[in-house]
Parts: C-alpha cells; structure tokens; sequence
C-alpha cells in the first residue's frame, strides 16, 4: 500500500455510495417534476445489485501464487455506475402515466437516509484516521 | 434491513387505501347510474383486503416472517344487495310498473369509509416518518 | 568487597518484589507486552468488525441501522482508548529516562 493512501476499501464503498445515491436522487427527483406529465414512465436507477455483487467479490479475492497465474477481474466498487431504467405505466387507466407519489416519496426518505448513514459513517471513518494520525493529540 | 421493512409494509397498505379511496370514488360518482355496460344499474364496489406475508420476506429475520405482513387488495368484489327501487316512470330505465332500479349505493355509508380510508392511509403515512425518525436517531448515536 | 553483576538486559530475570503483605510477586516484564499486543489486536478487531459491517450495511444485508452505528462506536472508543495508553506509556517511558541515577 502506497503509504499515503491512507483510504481503505470501506472509505471507497461509502464514496461511491454517496456518489450513486445523489444520482438516485435526481432520478427520483425527475419522477416527481413528471407525476402529471401524461404518458410519462418513471425512471429507476438500478445499482444496488451492482454494488453489491462489487462488494462481494472484492472480500472474497483469490489468491495468485505464480507469476503465471492471472488474478479474475473483480469488478472493483469503483467501477460501478449504475443504469437507469424505464417502468411504463402497465395500469392502462388514465393518462398513462406511471408515476406513483407514494413510491416516489418512499424512495426518496430510503435514499436520503442511505446517503445520510453513508455520510456519517464517512466522516466518522476520516475522524478516526485524523485521531490516529495526530497521535491522540 | 429493518427500517426499509416498515416502509414496505407502510407502502403496501398506502396502496391499498388508496385502491379503497379509488372504489370510494367510483362509488360516489355512480351513485345514480341506472345503465351499465353489464346491463342493470352500478353495483356497490368495495375493496377485499389480504395481508401478503411473501413479499418481504428476504428483508426479515426467520423470526419474524409471518408476523410482519403487508397488506394488497386482492380482489374487488360488488356489494350482492338488491338495487333501491325508486317510482320514477319518466325514467328511460323505469320498468313497466314505473319503478326504475337505482345503484345500491348508500351515499352515508360511501362517506364514512372515505374517511376511514384518509384516517388509514395517514395512519401509515405516520408509521412511515416514525421509522425515519427512528433511523434518524440511530445515526445520532455516531455524532 | 565483592560486587555483583548485573544481570544482563533482556535476560527474564525481574527481582522479586515483596509485597506489603510479604507475599513475593514474580510478575514477568512480559506482561506488559502481551498487554499492549492484544490491546492491538482487540482495536483491531473492533476497526474490522465496524468496517464489516458498513459493508453489509451498503451491500443490503439484512442489518439495523443502530446495530452498525454501534459496531463502529466501539471501534472509535477503542482506538481512542489506545492511543491513550500509548501517549501514557510513552510518557512513563520518557519520564523514566529522564531520571537522574
């Protein structure tokens, strides 16, 4: 580890979270703007999974123990960007319009309490890391 | 995670009451309709609740399946009473005798489950902002 | 007049400390060591069971929210606790060699 890269595995996952989660947010925050615009479909922005299965696969690395061998390309947290989905309105009543305030709202509170924890859970790992650095001090 | 549990739960029943608020409203607004497409004047609508136990479960602990349960409207289903019969014999609908068959559609009745509904669905909206609140204060211990 | 020699430094050899009640302790110097050792390792431990936990948290495992509040706390406490007992036994340290013999 280059000695000044003083950033963990967990500080880049709670990064990325928060950079993932401010784009859910717009995506979110367009449905809404479109909850009258007739024949709108609303938009999902899909990374958890992706996120996930980053998360997975960088804890369980394997081992490469020749030169020979090539270590598998573990998609790194890094390289998740997530995609954006349409769900059109599959209820044929009314103007075709898919949004539903409900959901949208729900979505909104999971999203703005995921970025909060990612936040908080940021700053206290970057606390610690400045605690030890200053010797306590 | 737990939060997101009762917010799953809090949305399923948003749904529903806002399904029963729909049924409400059609209610209200057919309250005079004599002539349906089915034949026969409009049916009393109303809303058949079910609790979905299935749809969470990947959120829950083993011991709390079953007893964390959603709710869904399941089917719709018309009120089986027999039509109001109103002597009416200028009515296109009125039958040779001059009665012409209303809906069966109590207007008092449609009001008080309105309210229920908007008492329900803010019910559950509260639930929703406790578990925030809740989550909220989780995160104050980390301050 | 016979002098004797000092045991040679490193060697296990601490000079028994009587007691006020008379009883002999034999404490090895050890222990101090194996103290701060697993001192580390528990700091550790706390610093990996929180970052853990962050990660199921992010990767939508099933978890509570105060539960990995909580996990990361104590890892803070504890790491907070130890540089404590470093600065302390530095300062013991220095203080030491500062003594006039």
């Amino acid at each position: 580890m280059d000695p000044l890269t003083l950033s963990d595995s967990t500080m880049a996952l709670l990064a990325k979270s928060l950079d993932l989660r401010s784009t859910n947010q717009q995506v979110i925050a367009a449905n809404i703007a479109n909850a009258e615009t007739p024949g709108y479909a609303p938009a999902r922005f899909e990374f958890e999974q992706a996120l996930q299965e980053a998360v997975k696969k960088s804890t369980i690395a394997l081992e490469t123990t020749h030169t020979g061998h090539i270590s598998p390309q573990a998609p790194s947290v890094a390289d998740v960007h997530g995609r954006v989905i349409r769900e059109p309105d599959s209820t044929g009543i009314g103007d075709q319009n898919g949004v539903s305030v409900d959901d949208e709202m729900i979505a909104l509170s999971k999203n703005q309490l995921m970025y909060e924890t990612a936040a908080q859970l940021l700053k206290k790992k970057m606390t610690m890391l400045k605690y030890a650095v200053s010797g306590g001090q | 995670m737990d939060i997101f549990t009762t917010f799953a739960i809090s949305s399923s029943a948003l749904k529903a009451q806002k399904i029963r608020l729909d049924t409400v409203s059609s209610n209200l607004a057919n309250a005079e309709t004599t002539s349906t497409p089915e034949g026969g004047p409009y049916k009393k609508k109303s809303v058949y609740f079910q609790s979905t136990p299935t749809s969470f479960d990947k959120h829950l602990d083993s011991a709390l399946r079953g007893s964390a349960q959603g709710v869904a409207v399941t089917k719709i289903i018309e009120d089986p009473d027999p039509p109001r019969k109103v002597y009416n014999p200028s009515h296109p609908d009125a039958a040779e005798d001059g009665y012409v068959d209303m809906p069966n559609v109590d207007v008092l009745k449609e009001m008080v489950d309105m309210m229920s509904a908007t008492r329900s669905y803010q019910a559950n909206v509260t639930t929703i902002q406790s578990a925030k609140r809740m989550a909220q204060k989780a995160l104050e211990i980390g301050r | 007049m016979t002098i004797t020699p000092l045991p040679p430094a490193g060697a296990n050899t601490a000079l028994p400390i009587n007691r006020i009640d008379g009883e002999a302790i034999t404490a090895s110097r050890n222990d101090f060591t194996a103290f701060l050792e697993n001192s580390i390792d528990q700091v550790n431990q706390a610093m990996t069971r929180g970052d853990r936990s962050i990660e199921m948290l992010h990767s939508g495992q099933a978890q509570s929210l105060h539960e990995v509040m909580i996990a990361v706390e104590e890892a803070d406490i504890s790491l907070r606790m130890f540089v404590q007992i470093r600065n302390k036994a530095l300062q013991a340290y220095e203080e030491i060699m500062r003594m006039q013999i």
